[in-house]
């Protein structure tokens, strides 16, 4: 450890550098004390209790520390996103706590600024997915299992109690410089700081947590009479047009369908770039339903969402010649707390009925467009998600 | 408020009053009959780490000056709830065998977290000067809480006083009976 520095006991500014003449005792210290020259608190020199004394970590000693952060890190997130089932509440709130309380724990008074702290927060989670993928490579787990969106949500989910975290892990601090602890005391907080989102997790392993069904529900117009935007969605195979800038940039992107939908029990196999989906008509009522169950899912996104199934209800549209088409979709929600990420769901899920349905829309408007009394195709309508 | 078993000349006798409250000042006080000559009451009062600890929320006083004189520096630490945390203030008055006055303010500021002050005094029993004596506490502040209900401000504020009066008639009974 580097030697120690002196703070007031009231504003926590350093009093006067320490002096190496002295030894243990701050500089400018009179015979019958001083005042902090920011908030004009007395303290006596000779009087450890009338200040506050704050060892600073060597360098050596504070990249021993990042790393042990990163080790600790990084395994966590590799066993909670690879092992576990789903990303908890020890991933998303325990992990980011606790790192921002290990670097707040292992801080001064005289801080860094919050553009440093972002910085270091930055390199942290970066150490943490390096030391992730480090990790799964050498026990061949094959990837930190989850994709670049997942991350970057997570990135964003982790800001705030991260910076919580190093609030809190400050104010430990101060309250352990106030009683004077050592630093086998500091060390084992340190060392809990690290263990514990692994306690955090396997406790939220052992409540056991019941089936959490949602849906996520999707309308569009088609500029079409009902019989043919019902043969769309029943013979639709192919998508043509450009996907959207999520689907682009992240997420898995539908190509097409192969198989039949005609009566109840056909399967049919949606292709998407990375993987598919089948699935298993189970509901069929002419012109009006076709409900399916999702038997085989492999989209890369298979511990955030479990799939199950879904249907198209077709009824007439709010114009003349018009059809709405209702894509509902039911999902086992997965990771959690669902406040937080029902709304990438809800998004990533609206992207992707976007986009089918914009497919059927063109190819049900599309032999109309010959004909002169067509109307003009209308945008997708208004979509809604809600729980089970 | 008075307490009832006080038949006997060696018991205790307290009273405190924290009727008149107009926000957002604060004003208690508390009485307290002792069966000892002002002299022995002074020794007790003027050790300042002993007597301001007698308080529910003091856990700690420490001086950051030696020796102790008006305009000393103090630092009070505070226990609440399991949290404990340090406030600041001065002796701001010190007479020396009759009373002395204490501040107690907030680390953020002097008009922040329930700035308040202790006029501590004490004075000999008009019928038994000496044998008995009067230790008066006049707790005076501004609070600060503006969203804590009036009710509950009344309640907390009457509570901590009670418990403040027992504390201190219980360690005054353990000296002096």
């Amino acid at each position: 450890m580097s030697g120690p520095s002196y703070y007031c006991l009231q504003c926590y500014k350093e009093l006067i550098p320490a002096s190496s003449v002295q030894g243990q005792l701050p500089e400018g210290g009179q015979a019958g004390g001083d005042n902090c020259p920011h908030c004009g608190l007395q303290y006596n020199p000779e009087d450890e209790q009338t200040f506050v004394s704050f060892d600073i970590l060597s360098p050596w000693a504070s990249y021993l520390l990042a790393f042990m952060g990163c080790l600790f890190g990084g395994g966590f997130f590799l066993l909670s996103t690879n092992a576990n089932e789903g990303v908890g509440w020890a991933l998303v709130l325990g992990l980011p706590i606790c790192a921002g309380a290990v670097l707040g724990y292992s801080s001064s008074p005289r801080r860094f600024r919050f553009w440093r702290k972002m910085i270091v927060a930055l390199l942290l989670g970066s150490g943490f997915l390096i030391m992730a993928s480090l990790l799964a490579n050498f026990f061949s787990l094959g990837g930190v299992g989850m994709g670049i969106f997942c991350l970057v949500m997570l990135g964003l989910v982790f800001i705030l109690p991260f910076f919580f975290g190093d609030w809190l892990g400050y104010m430990i601090r101060r309250r352990d410089e106030r009683k004077q602890r050592g630093w086998p005391w500091k060390g084992m907080k340190i060392v809990i700081f690290l263990l514990l989102p692994f306690g955090l997790d396997a406790v939220e392993r052992l409540v056991p947590r019941a089936e959490d069904l949602a849906f996520v529900e999707t309308q569009a117009v088609f500029s079409a009479p009902l019989e043919r935007s019902w043969d769309s969605i029943v013979f639709y195979e192919q998508i043509e047009h450009e996907p959207p800038f999520l689907l682009r940039l992240a997420l898995p992107r539908p190509v097409g369908t192969t198989g039949g939908k005609a009566e109840v029990g056909d399967t049919s196999r949606c292709v998407y770039e990375n993987g598919y989906l089948v699935k298993k008509v189970t509901r069929r009522e002419e012109g009006s339903l076709l409900g399916f169950r999702v038997i085989e899912q492999k989209l890369h996104f298979e511990h955030d969402l479990d799939l199950r199934e879904g249907s198209f209800r077709i009824e007439p549209g709010p114009g003349p010649g018009t059809t709405l088409v209702t894509l509902t979709t039911t999902y086992r929600r997965l990771t959690y707390p669902a406040f937080i990420w029902q709304p990438a769901e809800t998004l990533i899920l609206h992207t992707l009925h976007g986009h089918v349905l914009e497919g059927m829309r063109a190819n049900a408007e599309r032999e109309l467009a010959v004909d002169p009394a067509a109307a003009a195709p209308e945008r997708i309508g208004r979509a809604r998600s809600m729980e089970r | 408020m008075e307490n009832n078993d006080c038949a006997a000349g060696l018991v205790v006798r307290s009273r405190m009053d924290c009727a008149k409250q107009a926000w957002p000042s604060v004003r208690l006080s508390m009485e307290l009959e002792a069966p000892v000559s002002k002299e022995r009451l002074w020794e007790f009062v003027s050790d300042l780490r002993s007597f301001l600890t007698t308080d529910p929320y003091h856990r700690r006083v420490l001086a950051m000056r030696r020796p102790i004189c008006a305009g000393t520096h103090l630092a009070i630490e505070h226990g609440l709830l399991g949290f404990s945390f340090f406030r600041f203030g001065r002796l701001l008055r010190w007479q020396e065998g009759s009373g002395y006055s204490v501040s107690d303010l907030s680390a953020r500021g002097c008009r922040q977290g329930f700035p308040h002050v202790f006029n501590v005094s004490i004075e000999p029993d008009a019928e038994f000067p000496r044998d008995r004596s009067k230790l008066r506490i006049e707790v005076k502040g501004r609070w600060t809480a503006g969203m804590v209900p009036t009710v509950l401000r009344r309640w907390w504020l009457k509570f901590t006083c009670r418990w403040h009066l027992r504390l201190l008639r219980r360690k005054l009974e353990e000296m002096y009976t």
